[in-house]
């Protein structure tokens, strides 16, 4: 398998996974509850 | 330290990039199959296009080049978007709300990661050289008839391939003339090659020799002559018409 040449950025700050991580609580938040809303509202319609 | 610490662990992040998406938007392929059980086809579509569009966008930034997380973004919050307004039905103004937030927070997850310049585009193969023309190629046979003549120190055969080296000179810088000249050039050329080969493989010159190179040098200068002359006679040409046509357009 051929290697990525892989640019390495330029010392990102130590702060990083807090960025990551509100990240992903906006993801789950936003992708995550979407799916569960539609997961719920399609059984509700199931049994309606 | 925790540079190092945190350097290992955009490491790991970069090398399992992108597959978090779909974990995220998993819970709409359930959705999707209870929507289809229940024969919700609107439902089933927007589930389906939500997760997806998370595919997508991790396929995205899989590949890892410059640009491939903004577009990631935008595949998530288009994916989130229609899923909350098509399987999740929660209106238009909490589905944009949705999309900006599947936007902002994928630009957020997977900012810091390294990525890679698009590749330059593939380069085309250099064109072959143009074949040399004719008057190229009658250059190279007359070099190696001067060649000769240098090394034999024939003064007639040097005295014509200069002859001929200037009718050369001339439809080089009128291309134009080499119709006139080009049966010149297959038949004095081609003759006084053929000379030449017969002197370098020893033969000896005949009595007629230097008559026919004194021959070949005048009928070069006449060509010259004859190609300048019709040039002459093409220029009087154009300068009477241009007369008349002045003439009769009242500026004469």
């Amino acid at each position: 398998m051929p290697e990525r040449n892989v640019t390495p950025a330029a010392s990102p700050p130590l702060t990083t996974p807090l960025v990551w991580a509100w990240g992903g609580v906006l993801l789950t938040a936003t992708t995550w509850l979407t799916g569960i809303i539609a997961l719920f509202s399609s059984i509700i319609g199931l049994f309606d | 330290m925790l540079d190092r610490a945190l350097g290992a662990w955009i490491g790991v992040r970069t090398r399992w990039r992108g597959l978090a998406l779909p974990i995220f938007a998993s819970p709409l392929l359930p959705a999707a199959l209870v929507f289809a059980i229940d024969g919700q086809e609107r439902s089933v579509t927007g589930a389906a296009l939500g997760f997806g569009l998370s595919l997508l966008a991790a396929r995205a930034l899989r590949r890892g080049r410059q640009g491939d997380s903004r577009k990631a973004a935008w595949l998530m919050a288009v994916g989130t978007g229609l899923a909350a307004n098509m399987a999740g039905h929660l209106g238009t103004p909490m589905s944009l709300l949705m999309a900006a937030g599947a936007l902002f927070g994928t630009r957020m997850m997977y900012q810091a990661l390294p990525e890679t310049p698009p590749p330059p585009p593939p380069e085309l193969p250099a064109a072959p050289p143009a074949p040399p023309g004719p008057i190229e190629q009658s250059r190279a046979r007359l070099a190696r008839i001067e060649a000769l003549a240098t090394r034999r120190a024939d003064p007639k055969l040097q005295g014509v391939a200069e002859a001929m080296e200037g009718v050369l000179d001339d439809l080089t810088a009128h291309p134009d003339r080499l119709p006139q000249a080009r049966r010149f050039l297959a038949v004095h050329l081609d003759g006084l090659e053929r000379i030449a080969a017969r002197l370098e493989a020893g033969a000896a010159p005949p009595p007629g020799l230097p008559s026919l190179l004194d021959e070949l040098t005048r009928t070069a200068g006449e060509l010259r002559e004859r190609l300048t002359r019709e040039e002459s006679a093409a220029l009087e040409i154009q300068v009477k018409v241009l007369s008349d046509r002045l003439r009769e357009e009242g500026f004469r």
